[in-house]
């Protein structure tokens, strides 16, 4: 993908979600950063009240997924695995994944499809982001909402 | 809640691709199915494919064969409606 039509991409589906005020409002979310690649959105939870602002990377989108990663607002540093989400689903791995065979990742990550981190780990080396990258359900705006919303399920 | 005649309920449907109607809500009979709502603004939205999407009044999952009434949606609700996150977990994934 040329960088600048992934820039272009980027820029139409970043427009959808910090244009439409009623679903920012609707979801609890705050667009932080939308400067290509970078979209920063904090997340209020709805029963915690809890903050969390992911950081999502959409270099050479949509040839390949996002890389994500929790940051603190404030200073924008990765966030502590120890305030990463949890939850019984085993999407979240607050600190990262180590097989038999020694470290694979060592930070933490969200293990979901249209993730880039799920799509190149080798758990899932057959489930290539190539089956995905043309369905709606993984345009830019939608898998920032499934990341949301698997937030709003865990128990952070 | 949004004034409207009795037996009605105004709805706007919100997604990350639009919200129907763009702006305000739209009166619909309180029996009306939330399918038939959601299945207009699919169509209103030009959304090419909303299979296993999942409708939402905040955290709470709607039934999309229940009515408004029964869906217990109050008059000038925003009801959200888009993709259910899917893979991974425990599953599938991440383990030593």
């Amino acid at each position: 993908m040329l960088p600048q039509l992934a820039a272009a991409l980027f820029r139409e589906s970043v427009g959808k979600i910090t244009g439409n005020q009623n679903m920012l409002a609707d979801r609890g979310w705050l667009v932080l950063t939308s400067a290509y690649p970078t979209l920063r959105i904090a997340v209020r939870h709805r029963q915690t009240a809890k903050l969390r602002a992911f950081e999502f990377q959409f270099d050479d989108w949509n040839d390949q997924p996002p890389a994500l990663q929790l940051v603190d607002a404030e200073t924008l540093e990765p966030l502590p695995g120890c305030n990463w989400p949890r939850d019984s689903s085993g999407r979240w791995h607050s600190a990262g994944w180590i097989s038999a065979a020694g470290i694979e990742t060592t930070r933490p990550f969200m293990c979901m499809i249209g993730v880039r981190e799920y799509h190149t780990h080798k758990s899932h080396s057959n489930d290539l982001w190539a089956n995905y990258r043309d369905l709606p359900d993984y345009s830019l705006e939608n898998i920032v909402l499934q990341v949301a919303e698997a937030f709003q399920k865990s128990d952070v | 809640m949004i004034g409207t005649k009795v037996g009605t309920i105004a709805v706007q449907v919100v997604t990350t691709s639009g919200n129907f109607p763009a702006d305000g809500f739209r009166s619909f009979n309180d029996r009306e199915p939330l399918h038939a709502v959601l299945s207009l603004a699919a169509g209103q939205l030009k959304l090419r494919n909303t299979d296993g999407w999942v409708a939402k009044l905040g955290d709470r999952v709607l039934n999309p064969q229940f009515s408004l009434a029964e869906n217990g949606i109050p008059s000038g609700s925003q009801v959200f409606w888009g993709p259910q996150e899917r893979g991974g977990g425990a599953r599938l994934c991440c383990r030593n």
